[in-house]
């Protein structure tokens, strides 16, 4: 085998391949995978936009980083904003709204973060639901399954431990329910409380405690197992949609240079203009109007972000039931904030292990995406889980809804409860009858008429 | 970067009517608490009483007593509800109401101000007969001897000045509202469901003058808020801080009805993903790649091809 | 890796080369247009931030420099380079047995060459052992984020700075009369002479005369002319119960709902919270001013497992 050589009438980037590839040798290696094969259905850029949302997170986080102060301290308000002047504030607030109004082109910064972790967790949702709808989940991916589990769990650990760091009335509203919710564990509770804000609520100031789990230990789990994530991708290829020439022996698509690269690039810059166009022009979170957190106080409506709002709208539903037995207090919090959702949980991250054993009864190995109605019982599911998941989301802002819609509070609370638990049963029914449907030939052979008759 | 500041000079035009309307009445009816209805003007009375037996007294009775018990209609007693009662219901269209069952909420009104006058100081003088009337059952007890049971009855709280809100502290009033007004109200007065079927009142261009009536009397479901717990000074603070934050320019954008949460979920997944699940729809569809199989119905490539 | 071109570009474009070539002209000046567009963008941008900046002004430039690069590429990739689909070969993922035995012949070699025999067990144990050790001893010191080993500190979840004559002042720090509260009024109140601690934050309600029904109360000698005193923490999820309905007499969290009974001894009436607020029972002393008689009548906030059995001494 013959060395390659520079020589004068190559390029500028040309030398700088050359340089590294004398070095590090990748000629071979880069041929081959900027010829990768990346599957073309739009539904597989999703989980892209999870990314590119997740790496403008790091870039505004960082800048954010450098202003804000994690102390509950108090100070004197002097800044600009007139309302809030001569107010004793926590530091932690001061830095916030110093960057809201003071520092330059930080209150873009600070919207356009707010907004890419709406989105950043939204993308993840519509990707579990392509995942799951399409069975791109089976062997062998199963493991990749999991990991994009506990990668949506970090998102909520990073949205619910960044929007508690401003340190206003908002935020220190939803930190007090999670304590709450913690104290509730049976025997453990108040020890989880007091270790977890160092005493009884409000503690010793949980920011500094929250603050590092927000710049520094989530981040770091979310990169290491996005990097897993997308190694078994790689590792593994892509699943692909069933067409004229994909086998289950193949992957059909475009290479991923140039196309797959400049799309993916494309898409990254789209990303970002939607989120600096939301920073820009929509106002979230606008901590100024909300004031100081107090502990005495607190405002209607109070409402987390988005993605929590399933297990606000769980905590809301629940009914009293509060137990005493032989001295030990089940508290009505402790179901459906810790029980709840950890069997909701438990039931996702082992569903290709409860899909393969008892709804296909298949575990071989597949890379080949099923439609919807391919196992309807799946669908089925999938779709009765959406709408569990919709009446308890909607029943997060009960009092939103009352007030828009006329409805008595009361009256509302009690239909969500009906509709919690039977609308899912009636989705899944329906949807298992389309998809049943759907598999049926278009065209209706003599034999099922004729049974239909029958039975008529 | 230019901070938006708070639209200081931007205030509610209707300021200084109001006070000068509040004053007025407040001469009316506040004397008339002391001076048991001398100063009540009869001409006033009497304009009152007409207004009265043709919009109220249907409801709450001919001698302001209410009517608890009627099939047809029933009504609260107006017995030492005060003016600023009257003022604030009949001021903002909540009454009258056409039936028991109507939901206080905010109407045009077709008073003017002096008709308010009029029904102020007729609910006035039928809160001093009232009193009369329970003197002389006093009076009457004592004299036969009977024990009687005496009902507590004040005249009731009269139309609140509102001061020059230009001069009020601004941070104070954020801070009282915050601490006394946004558990029901929310943080920038937008009214949010508050129980039963109430929702709180939506506080944007609403007269400073009926803030402060409504801070003192609690109509509807509202708890009331005294002067011993609340001067003046802070009545003024938190009126002006209403006519403040429901009109305050946002320098985040576009307000997104400021209703928190919710409203920013909807618009990150409208915008936010309607946005880009267009763009993945233009840009990631490619030719060739996915389009189906000629026979649909084949199953083969997904059966046959499958590694064991 | 064999790949195979699955198209090819005349099959593609029936209208023929000299349409196909006006369209790739067209489509490079639409995308060189986006590019000018995202360059005159960001430089705006860089201009406005020097100026002073606006954010809506910032976040349309950007979003436009940005859309400019996006717009440009998405042309450059889809309408310029033009679809090339290519056929990748896949093998199952599995290893060849023979690959795996080999592997696993191996490891079990390196492994025996350390020690023979049941030594090597009890060996590998005990490294197991000294490691869970090593991990726990690690572990432990988490434990100092909390006060967990002050006994006192077990005391907290069962008392608040509340206790026998402790009078009672507002938010503003005055103290309170019996008729400082009209009919209808509510207010927030806390022990004199403290920092506002959050756990002894309460309601101060003056019910309308003869609404109290004494007997419901936690404790009935507790009220004075129509006042009565709850924890302001909601026993469900501990968010303040601020939202008061003065005509039904009734306390609503704004957080969950949870609706209070105020005249009958706070009772839970509708809502997930399951258990009443507790009572802060008072008294007035010999200046006139309210005080408390004592702490509150149950612990305050959300419930834990031994809230109604434990005390924080054992």
């Amino acid at each position: 085998m013959t060395e390659a050589t520079a020589t004068d009438k190559d390029s500028a980037l040309d030398r700088v391949a050359g340089y590294l590839d004398d070095r590090l040798g990748l000629a071979a290696g880069s041929r081959k995978y900027l010829r990768k094969a990346f599957p073309g259905h739009w539904s597989f850029l999703i989980g892209e936009i999870a990314l590119f949302s997740l790496v403008i997170l790091l870039v505004t986080g960082t800048f954010l980083a450098l202003f804000y102060t994690p102390d509950t301290n108090l100070v004197v308000y002097d800044g600009p904003y007139v309302p809030l002047q001569g107010q004793m504030i926590s530091a932690a607030y001061n830095s916030t709204l110093e960057l809201s109004f003071e520092v330059r082109a930080g209150l873009l910064f600070r919207q356009i973060h707010h907004w890419a972790a709406l989105l950043f967790v939204a993308a993840i949702v519509a990707h579990l639901l392509r995942i799951f709808f399409t069975g791109a989940f089976r062997r062998p991916r199963e493991m990749n399954w999991v990991v994009g589990g506990v990668l949506l769990l970090l998102a909520f650990g990073a949205g619910f431990t960044g929007y508690s760091l401003p340190d206003d009335l908002l935020s220190g509203t939803g930190l007090r329910i999670g304590y709450s919710a913690l104290l509730s564990v049976p025997f453990v509770g108040p020890l989880l409380g007091y270790l977890g804000l160092g005493g009884e609520y409000p503690g010793v100031g949980v920011l500094p405690r929250l603050h590092i789990m927000h710049v520094m230990l989530i981040p770091a789990g979310l990169l290491g197992l996005l990097g897993a994530h997308l190694f078994m991708v790689v590792r593994q290829k892509h699943t692909q949609k069933r067409t004229r020439l994909a086998r289950e022996d193949n992957v059909v698509g475009e290479p991923l240079w140039p196309n797959q690269a400049l799309t993916m690039t494309s898409l990254f810059a789209f990303t970002a203009a939607v989120l600096a166009f939301l920073g820009g022009v929509f106002e979230i979170n606008p901590v100024w109007l909300y004031g100081q957190y107090e502990p005495f106080e607190v405002f209607a409506p109070s409402q987390p972000d988005w993605y929590m709002g399933w297990l606000e709208g769980l905590v809301r539903l629940w009914p009293a039931w509060e137990w005493t037995i032989f001295g030990i207090t089940i508290p009505s919090v402790f179901l459906p904030s810790v029980v709840v959702p950890g069997i909701m949980f438990t039931i996702m991250f082992a569903w290709p292990w409860i899909d393969a054993r008892w709804i296909t009864k298949d575990h071989a190995e597949h890379h080949i995406n099923q439609r919807p109605r391919d196992v309807p019982i799946r669908t089925a599911i999938g779709f009765g889980s959406l709408t569990f998941l919709l009446a308890i989301w909607v029943s997060g802002s009960n009092d939103v809804v009352a007030a828009a819609t006329g409805t008595p509070l009361d009256t509302l609370t009690t239909v969500l409860r009906v509709v919690t638990v039977f609308a899912p049963i009636l989705v899944a029914v329906i949807s298992f009858r389309i998809a049943t449907r759907l598999n049926e030939p278009l065209e209706p052979s003599p034999t099922t008429t004729t049974r239909a008759a029958e039975s008529a | 970067m230019a901070v938006s500041l708070p639209a200081w000079s931007r205030r509610l035009g209707a300021v200084l009517v109001a006070v000068s309307v509040a004053a007025a009445l407040n001469l009316v009816v506040q004397g008339s608490a002391d001076a048991q209805g001398d100063d009540l003007d009869p001409a006033l009375v009497q304009q009152g009483e007409n207004i009265y037996g043709q919009a109220c007294v249907l409801c709450h009775g001919p001698e302001g007593t209410g009517l608890v018990n009627d099939t047809k209609a029933q009504g609260p007693s107006l017995i030492g509800v005060g003016a600023a009662s009257v003022d604030f219901m009949v001021r903002t269209g909540r009454m009258p109401a056409v039936s028991a069952f109507d939901p206080l909420i905010r109407r045009e009104s077709d008073y003017d101000q002096t008709d308010r006058a009029a029904l102020s100081a007729y609910v006035t003088r039928l809160t001093l007969d009232a009193i009369e009337a329970q003197d002389e059952r006093r009076e009457a007890a004592m004299d036969a001897g009977e024990p009687f049971d005496e009902v507590p009855i004040e005249v009731g709280p009269g139309i609140p000045t509102v001061g020059n809100l230009d001069d009020t502290d601004q941070s104070r009033g954020q801070e009282l509202f915050t601490s006394n007004c946004a558990a029901c109200h929310g943080p920038t007065a937008a009214g949010i469901a508050v129980g039963r079927n109430d929702v709180s009142s939506n506080l944007e261009g609403v007269e400073p003058v009926v803030v402060a009536e409504s801070i003192r009397v609690g109509p509807g479901v509202m708890p009331v808020f005294g002067d011993d717990t609340l001067p003046q000074d802070d009545l003024d603070a938190i009126v002006a801080w209403v006519g403040d934050v429901t009109t305050r320019s946002s320098p985040g954008g576009v307000a997104v009805g400021r209703g928190g949460p919710v409203n920013e979920g909807l618009i990150a997944w409208v915008v936010g993903i309607g946005l880009l699940g267009t763009v993945i729809y233009l840009l990631g569809e490619r030719e060739g790649t996915t389009d189906l199989p000629e026979d649909a119905e084949d199953d083969a490539t997904t059966a046959g091809g499958a590694h064991a | 890796m064999p790949d195979q071109s699955a198209t090819d570009q005349a099959s593609r474009d029936p209208d023929g080369p000299a349409d196909e070539e006006r369209r790739e002209a067209n489509a490079t000046r639409l995308a060189a247009l986006s590019f000018g567009i995202a360059i005159l963008c960001a430089l705006g941008l860089v201009v406005l931030y020097v100026v002073g900046g606006n954010t809506q002004a910032e976040g349309i430039l950007l979003a436009l420099s940005l859309g400019g690069v996006g717009v440009g590429l998405g042309i450059w990739v889809r309408v310029i380079v033009g679809a090339d689909v290519i056929v990748e070969d896949r093998a199952p993922m599995p290893s060849r047995a023979e690959d795996r035995a080999e592997l696993g012949r191996e490891f079990d070699q390196t492994v025996d060459q350390v020690e023979g025999g049941g030594r090597r067990q009890f060996l590998l144990r005990l490294l197991a052992g000294a490691g869970a050790s090593l991990g726990l001893a690690l572990t432990v010191p988490f434990l100092s984020l909390g006060p967990i080993f002050d006994p006192a500190s077990r005391r907290e979840l069962f008392e608040t700075s509340w206790s026998r004559g402790r009078r009672l002042v507002t938010l503003e720090g005055e103290e309170i009369r019996a008729d400082t509260l009209a009919v209808d009024e509510i207010a927030t109140v806390f022990p004199v002479g403290t920092d506002l601690p959050a756990d002894s934050q309460a309601v101060l309600i003056r019910t309308r005369p003869g609404q109290l029904v004494l007997d419901t109360l936690a404790l009935p000698d507790g009220t004075v002319n129509g006042l009565v005193c709850y924890s302001k923490i909601c026993t469900h999820a501990g968010c303040p119960v601020g939202l008061y309905r003065a005509q039904d007499a009734e306390l609503i969290c704004p957080c969950h709902q949870s609706q209070f009974k105020v005249t009958r001894g706070a009772e839970v009436l509708s809502g997930p919270a399951g258990r009443p607020l507790p009572q802060l029972p008072i008294g007035i002393d010999d200046e006139g001013f309210l005080v408390a008689l004592g702490d509150f009548s149950a612990p305050v906030g959300p419930s834990f497992w031994n809230v109604t059995s434990g005390s924080g001494d054992a």
